[in-house]
């Protein structure tokens, strides 16, 4: 998986019932910081995302901040968890390689948490 | 706050926008960006994305080389039957490749801004139609590349028959009924057996079209 998509991933999980494009755009922003990112990129992505059956999306009722637009909601799918699941985990592995070659202090053992 | 962008702004940007994503999308353009120029600027960066999305999600690898292989092989017939000499031609199989393209480009493109809620019957004989219409327009900008007008209207009147039925047979993606929510992906795996060899079979197509123009060009003086 590529690393946008992990991103998008991790931003729709962390967002949960609030994830849509803009939130995610803002989200993903924050998490590839000083990297920019486009709010097109991010609607590339989410299709593709939602083709592959990793989320799926529905439309939220029109709001009044919007000009009377619905929101198009995302939701993480099991094998969309299962992926971010897995990149996290070789993440964890690069940095457990990272640290035991450069011999800085390692930090706690992360655990993933699946949301509730 | 900044005022939101005059509605008339909105309805001209959501033009362009496939109607697919329209709803969202003018909804998170409106969201992100408070002013009119902000607005426009944010459509300006987005909509590329949202077409080429919506492109991507519309179209059938395997299907459209169909349709390219269908669409080329009725020009090169209208030529060989109609204006050989455009075969003796060096450039004449490029120039016969011009209105299939034209025609493919709307096709995708058409596929794209169908609307998913709206299934016209005679939509899989509208975007044919409208990309030989445009390869006909597009024959102006081409000068000395132009086709003669004879083999267009054979060549261009065999490729819809042809490719319509191909799109009758084969809907676009956008227009195959959805029992359940199944991703588009999964959609296109009804061709599996084809979608492994896809590349392959491109590349041997690029490859025997390839020698058999050498072999036309050379054997046809």
């Amino acid at each position: 998986m590529a690393e946008f998509e992990q991103l998008v991933l991790a931003a729709i999980l962390s967002l949960r019932e609030d994830a849509y494009g803009v939130t995610i755009y803002r989200k993903v922003e924050q998490l590839s910081a000083p990297k920019a990112v486009a709010l097109g990129a991010i609607y590339v992505t989410l299709d593709r995302l939602e083709d592959k059956g990793m989320v799926s999306s529905r439309l939220s009722d029109p709001k009044p901040e919007r000009g009377g637009r619905a929101k198009r909601l995302y939701k993480l799918e099991a094998l969309g968890e299962r992926a971010l699941e897995e990149s996290a985990e070789t993440a964890r592995r690069i940095w457990d390689a990272v640290t035991e070659a450069w011999g800085r202090p390692r930090r706690p053992k992360w655990q993933p948490v699946r949301p509730k | 706050m900044a005022a939101s962008p005059p509605e008339v702004i909105v309805r001209a940007v959501g033009w362009l926008i496939p109607p697919a994503a329209r709803e969202a999308t003018l909804g998170d353009l409106h969201e992100i960006s408070g002013g009119t120029a902000a607005f426009l600027g944010a459509a300006f960066v987005t909509i590329p994305f949202v077409v080429w999305s919506r492109v991507l999600r519309t179209s059938d690898a395997v299907v459209r080389l169909m349709e390219a292989m269908t669409l080329y092989t009725s020009f090169v017939l209208a030529g060989r039957w109609l204006e050989p000499a455009i075969l003796y031609d060096p450039s004449g199989f490029a120039r016969l490749a011009i209105p299939p393209g034209v025609v493919l480009l709307t096709l995708m493109l058409a596929d794209a801004y169908s609307d998913p809620k709206k299934r016209p019957p005679l939509r899989p004989i509208f975007g044919p139609v409208l990309g030989m219409a445009l390869a006909y327009a597009s024959q102006a900008a081409t000068g000395s590349w132009a086709l003669p007008h004879i083999l267009l209207w054979y060549a261009g009147g065999m490729g819809i028959v042809l490719v319509s039925t191909l799109r009758m047979t084969i809907p676009p993606i956008a227009d195959r009924p959805q029992l359940a929510r199944i991703p588009a992906h999964w959609q296109k795996l009804d061709l599996e057996g084809f979608h492994g060899l896809a590349r392959p079979l491109i590349i041997v197509a690029i490859v025997v079209l390839i020698l058999l123009s050498r072999f036309l060009t050379n054997h046809l003086k």
